[in-house]
């Protein structure tokens, strides 16, 4: 008998806190070592400022004008990038064209765009929500177009001779086996969108996570830089793990 | 004059780059009747069904289908493996009751397998599946290519007779590919051989083609 050597679950997830914990060990060691709590604090400043700021300052409300722009830059972005991706993907004489635009696109630098669609639109809502999404699409549209060519042409055969309409076309054979590639771009984009509507709220925005840490780097508030990044961070992750890898199991569950 | 739900087919010739395929290749059929296209693989069976299915749009000739839905059984059962068996049928007849569902699985021998995912069944039963989807839509025209292929002898004919006896009590036209002469023989009422030294097809029917070759088995069906 053979036994494999992968960790069960609970052992998985014993590993993965002390790996935690250790990390935490070595910052706690560094910020010890270089004895200077000002430039490089240990965990727990950081830990107190972040209860404090949560508890009494102003981080919930920051996290939550950031969450705002994060989703309404987000559900733009899968939008338009899903609906481009497709086209990009099923028809090659929209892909010839939409192409070029998409290789300049994916090689501007972000903080570019940012700048210049603020100088343009001035510093709105809706023009960091823009650059977000400026930023964000052509990221959709190629994982998008990867699914849409990899989609089986015989199950589309299908559809045609035994004339499905459309809608049903869409629901029962499009979208189950663009579910992976959605889910991709879905993951992907959350994780690249919030990190670029910081640096919008950074550069312009009254309020929100960006806008904090601008205010800390102002005064040198290490720690509060740290926590602010951390609780964010961890934000995320929490809802890409309940949230989207919990969409993405589902999708995948026939598999 | 053929009426309006004659199935005319009329392919002048058919070409994949600069090889010829299909010469010539005439015939009609009326509803009720099966025409089984008989060849061995390779020379042009499936290209001539694409055609007649509207898939396969670059030849010369035309093609006109009798009004109504059509019924298509590929090579391949093509079954959606994200939808379970009875998820497949529903997909092009989304107004089925479970009553029909079981109807239909029956007819084709796979009672009580609604459940169950193309993941979880044999390729031969997944065949099975893909003809008791095409009878689903109750067609005017059902294309049928090698649809028995895998099936043992026995139940390919007692199963063949069952759909062809289904599809005929619709009403159907039926055009069926096959390289097998006996099951040919069983079910259809023409035989179009294709594939002749000049690639023209030759048309006969049940009777003569059982008088030349007597060891044939196949009974009409």
């Amino acid at each position: 008998m053979t036994r494999g050597t992968s960790l069960a679950g609970p052992s998985r997830t014993i590993s993965r806190l002390l790996s935690l914990l250790g990390l935490i060990a070595v910052w706690w060691g560094g910020a010890r070592l270089g004895q200077d709590p000002g430039r490089f604090p240990g965990p727990a400043p950081v830990a107190i400022f972040a209860w404090h700021a949560l508890v009494a300052g102003d981080m919930l409300a920051a996290i939550g004008a950031t969450l705002g722009r994060v989703a309404a830059s987000f559900m733009i972005s899968m939008l338009i990038g899903t609906a481009i991706g497709m086209l990009a993907g099923r028809s090659r004489r929209a892909d010839s064209v939409i192409d070029p635009w998409l290789v300049i696109a994916l090689n501007l630098p972000v903080l570019m765009v940012v700048v210049l669609v603020y100088i343009w639109m001035g510093l709105t809502e809706a023009a960091a929500i823009l650059a977000v999404c400026i930023a964000k699409i052509p990221t959709v549209i190629v994982t998008i177009r990867e699914g849409a060519r990899a989609l089986d042409p015989a199950f589309d055969e299908l559809a045609f001779c035994f004339a499905l309409p459309p809608a049903r076309r869409w629901r029962r054979i499009v979208l189950p086996q663009m579910a992976p590639y959605l889910a991709a771009a879905a993951r992907g984009g959350l994780s690249v969108t919030w990190k670029i509507v910081l640096i919008v709220e950074l550069i312009g925005r009254p309020d929100g996570v960006g806008f904090e840490l601008n205010l800390l780097f102002q005064t040198f508030d290490v720690a509060g830089i740290i926590a602010y990044g951390l609780v964010f961070a961890t934000v995320m992750l929490a809802l890409e793990t309940l949230v989207l890898q919990r969409l993405e199991r589902r999708a995948n569950a026939w598999r | 004059m053929p009426g309006a739900e004659t199935l005319l087919v009329s392919i002048v010739a058919k070409r994949f780059g600069g090889r010829q395929v299909l010469t010539d290749l005439r015939f009609t059929a009326v509803p009720g009747e099966v025409l089984a296209l008989l060849a061995p693989s390779g020379t042009g069976k499936t290209t001539a069904l694409r055609i007649v299915l509207g898939l396969d749009t670059a030849f010369e000739g035309a093609v006109v289908r009798p009004p109504g839905r059509m019924g298509a059984v590929f090579q391949d059962p093509r079954l959606l493996p994200w939808l379970d068996v009875a998820g497949n049928l529903r997909l092009v007849a989304p107004g089925l009751s479970a009553a029909e569902i079981d109807g239909l699985l029956a007819l084709v021998g796979l009672q009580g397998a609604g459940r169950r995912l193309p993941r979880e069944i044999s390729l031969g039963m997944a065949r099975r599946v893909a003809i008791a989807r095409a009878l689903a839509v109750r067609p005017a025209l059902l294309v049928l290519d090698e649809p028995f292929a895998s099936l043992d002898p026995q139940l390919a004919l007692s199963l063949s007779r069952a759909v062809i006896a289904r599809a005929r009590a619709g009403g159907a036209t039926v055009l069926l590919a096959s390289h097998d002469l006996d099951q040919a023989l069983a079910i259809a009422d023409r035989i179009l051989i294709l594939g002749g030294p000049d690639l023209r097809a030759s048309e006969t029917d049940s009777a003569t083609l059982r008088a030349r070759f007597p060891f044939l088995s196949g009974e009409p069906c």
